[in-house]
């Protein structure tokens, strides 16, 4: 028998990491176009990119959705009738979106289910049935409801639910917050953020004494722990933040959160010894102190990461494997210098991570280098198991 | 164009009636973000208020989870509904709670936050909301032609903060208590007292944010109050219906009245002498144009990105006289031995490369190369990483 779990939805950045995200196991990926999305600075899909995405996705069984979620003007719809009739036609499972008005236009323009992003901040059974009303098949809850209230939300108003699981927050409500637009003249709501909530600021008045904090800067969202309370709750799709972060950061948050659900889907349980390695591999990217946040109570003062200067990154992504040459090399792409003698640590699709020594690195002609550079390709010592595309990454120092 | 504004208490309404403003705002401390207003205040004034001929219109601009909502609900029953003649509602939660269950009340929408920034978001409020709806609060993003437009085209009521502090940021979370020490936040929290304090970043320009914190959350508003009283004649031209004057963080509030003689007589003198009184810094925000969306362009190298046409792939390694490393991605598109090939770097140079050789990553000579391939071609001088290669089309 095996028991049912949410879709595991991780975020793609860029065709490859689309393709990182899909190996490591996401049942589906959401990327964005050169417009109308929330991250402006992302590489990006060109509409060609998300047609080879799509079918790449669909080829392994995970489905694609395209963000089109940023506050449109009047003018920002230029376009979106050429772009969402494309998305369409190359077989796009599903659109995000914020804005009434878009939601509206792509219902009578196309036949795109329509997932209603965190922007609108749909936090209640009410504003669930609202949106319904307008079209939305699929919820993105705020992240500021807890899984309890969102099985609630599910029930009442019948409409599929997502939430996040893992990732970067926004402190304020989503789509509540514009300093950018008026200290940086950069729309946060259009992809502009300049993420002002991560300044360090000093507080006065209120009779306390002046003191610096990095006050509005949120802790990151881990939801390894409470996986069985988004499964109890019937919470359809659980969300990776991170359109942003690096190859590493979406092969190893995607394969964590796959193997756990997968463990769950033969056991019925999330009692495996593996419960603490996943632990520690969530560990090993980049990332803020974790948090809960508001999954099982209202995130409090403990949700509030206060020391930004000290980003924890226990791992460094060193490369991607390009070619695995049985017996003979590994062909990787260097993402960060590594040495003759170093010893790396390969992420498998399947199974535990393999650490191996770099007994050797040969440029492609095969000259022998004793350290590689970013932004060159390498040979170093074939290793059983890996294959093309396993990403490779390396212990530093804190 | 008429005016209104916040009533907190009596004092206020004498403000408002002397000034001849026809409507106030309540706000409670329940429902409203900032409002400070207990229920049993809340209902006397708008007794008093539709005694004195001033439309009373209660404020519910909170968002809610649904556990905040399900508590709201509890005590929404002490409020006396019938006394007030509209209702202003952000979360569509509350506006479907209010079209079910409050049939009297108009609606007046405020479209300040969130995704209402087009016309078509606003004219799918007003269907779905049929005549229920009244009025619209627009956003502050919005410029005046867009409002000039939007009044002439949603035949609703229309209304635009003229004063007022300007919302940049709203959380549930509490984030100023925390940094008090243990006796005083727990003083703080446990009376539900709301906390102001000033914040400021060596990482901004802009020093002294007001941040408060209540019941609700923290806010934290602009440093400059945004002040649009010069452009009272053209506001009243292009036929605005509502102007809100939002002054409960000053101490002094006889502006209020000043701005109603303003409305009445409009001088730009006069306009200019009231800014220059205001206590507070002001800025017209994006009431002349707004131009937020134009550093998109430069947030990111557009040279890296892909164009679709020809596309062959990226350049991975560089070894200077001896080959340049590819990774073939364009879908469907090969390369072959005598091919030409354009290579666009990230700094914007253009080269061009007949391919007299193809060897894979063992060194061995191979005629064709398709996607997913990593290949190796003649070095060519000045080409980098990154450099995005296609096939040369005259």
């Amino acid at each position: 028998m095996k028991y049912w779990t949410p879709e595991l939805l991780a975020p793609a950045g860029s065709l490859d990491k689309l393709k990182v995200a899909v190996n490591y196991g996401a049942n589906a990926v959401y990327l964005g176009g050169q417009k109308f999305g929330l991250r402006s600075a992302a590489e990006n899909f060109t509409v060609e990119q998300i047609k080879e995405g799509v079918e790449y996705a669909h080829s392994k069984g995970s489905l694609v959705y395209v963000v089109l979620n940023s506050f449109f003007h009047d003018k920002d719809f230029d376009g979106l009738y050429e772009f969402i009739v494309y998305l369409d036609e190359v077989g796009v499972d599903a659109v995000i979106v914020s804005d009434p008005g878009v939601i509206e236009f792509i219902s009578q323009n196309t036949k795109l289910e329509i997932h209603l992003s965190t922007q609108a901040s749909c936090l209640n059974v009410e504003a669930a049935k609202m949106w319904k009303k307008l079209g939305v098949t699929r919820i993105v809850l705020g992240r500021e409801v807890t899984i309890k209230d969102a099985g609630i939300i599910k029930k009442e108003a019948d409409i599929e639910i997502e939430m996040f699981v893992h990732g970067s927050m926004c402190m304020a409500f989503s789509g509540n917050c514009v300093i950018s637009n008026y200290t940086q003249g950069r729309d946060s709501n259009r992809g502009g953020c300049a993420h002002s909530c991560r300044f360090e600021y000093k507080l006065e008045g209120a009779d306390m004494e002046a003191k610096n904090s990095f006050f509005m800067s949120s802790k990151d969202l881990e939801g390894i722990r409470v996986l069985q309370e988004f499964i109890d709750a019937g919470i359809d799709s659980l969300k990776v933040e991170g359109r942003m972060k690096s190859y590493l950061y979406a092969g190893t948050i995607s394969k964590v959160y796959s193997d756990a659900l997968s463990y769950y889907r033969d056991n019925g349980n999330f009692l495996s010894d593996d419960l603490e390695r996943w632990e520690a591999e969530l560990n090993k990217v980049t990332h803020r102190a974790y948090t809960e946040a508001s999954l099982i109570n209202p995130a409090d003062a403990d949700s509030i990461y206060s020391d930004r200067e000290h980003e924890i990154k226990e791992y460094a992504a060193t490369g991607a494997v390009l070619e695995a040459v049985e017996n003979q090399f590994l062909l990787v792409e260097v993402k960060s210098a590594f040495n003759v003698g170093d010893q790396l640590e390969v992420l498998p699709f399947k199974g535990p991570s393999v650490t191996f020594n770099v007994d050797f690195i040969k440029n492609v002609l095969g000259e022998d280098l004793q350290r590689s550079n970013p932004g060159s390709i390498v040979k170093i010592p074939f290793v059983v198991g890996i294959d093309g595309n396993n990403l490779l990454r390396r212990k530093v120092l804190q | 164009m008429k005016l209104i504004s916040y009533v907190d208490n009596l004092k206020d309404l004498e403000l408002l009636k002397s000034a001849g403003y026809s409507e106030g705002i309540l706000a409670p401390s329940l429902l409203s973000k900032v409002g400070i207003l207990k229920i049993d205040d809340l209902n006397k004034l708008a007794q008093e208020m539709r005694e004195q001929g001033i439309r009373p219109i209660l404020e519910w601009d909170i968002l809610m989870t649904e556990t905040d909502f399900t508590e709201v609900k509890k005590h929404l029953m002490r409020i006396e509904f019938p006394l007030f003649d509209a209702i202003r509602i952000q979360d569509p939660g509350a506006v479907s709670y209010v079209q079910d269950n409050f049939a009297h009340l108009e609606i007046q929408l405020i479209l300040e936050s969130g995704a209402y920034h087009n016309y078509r978001s606003i004219e799918v409020w007003k269907k779905l909301l049929g005549p229920r709806l009244k009025r619209v609060i627009l956003s502050l993003e919005l410029n005046k032609e867009t409002i000039k437009e939007y009044i002439e085209k949603l035949e609703l009521e229309i209304e635009f903060l003229g004063v007022g502090r300007i919302l940049l940021f709203y959380t549930p979370r509490k984030l100023v208590t925390p940094l008090f020490e243990e006796q005083k936040r727990e003083y703080y929290q446990v009376h539900e007292i709301p906390v102001e304090v000033s914040a400021s970043s060596e990482e901004s320009a802009h020093k002294g944010f007001p941040v408060v914190e209540n019941v609700h959350g923290t806010f934290m508003f602009n440093t400059k109050d945004h002040f649009v009283l010069e452009y009272l004649n053209e506001l009243t031209e292009i036929g605005l219906d509502f102007l809100r004057i939002d002054v409960r963080h000053l101490e002094d509030k006889s502006i209020l009245d000043k701005i109603s003689k303003l409305n009445n007589n409009f001088s730009a003198d006069q306009a200019q002498e009231i800014k220059s009184d205001y206590p507070v810094s002001v800025i017209r925000g994006f009431f002349h144009v707004n131009k937020s969306d134009v550093l998109f362009k430069k947030l990111k190298n557009q040279r890296i990105v892909r164009q679709d046409d020809n596309f062959i792939g990226e350049v991975i390694d560089v070894n200077k006289k001896n080959y340049i490393a590819l990774i073939i991605k364009g879908a469907g598109i090969s390369l072959t031995v005598g091919d030409e090939l354009l290579l666009l770097t990230p700094d914007g140079r253009e080269k061009k490369v007949k391919i007299n050789f193809l060897r894979n990553s063992q060194l061995v000579d191979i005629e064709l190369a398709t996607s997913g391939d990593i290949v190796l071609i003649p070095h060519v001088s000045a080409i980098s990483v990154k450099t995005m290669v296609y096939k040369f089309s005259s």
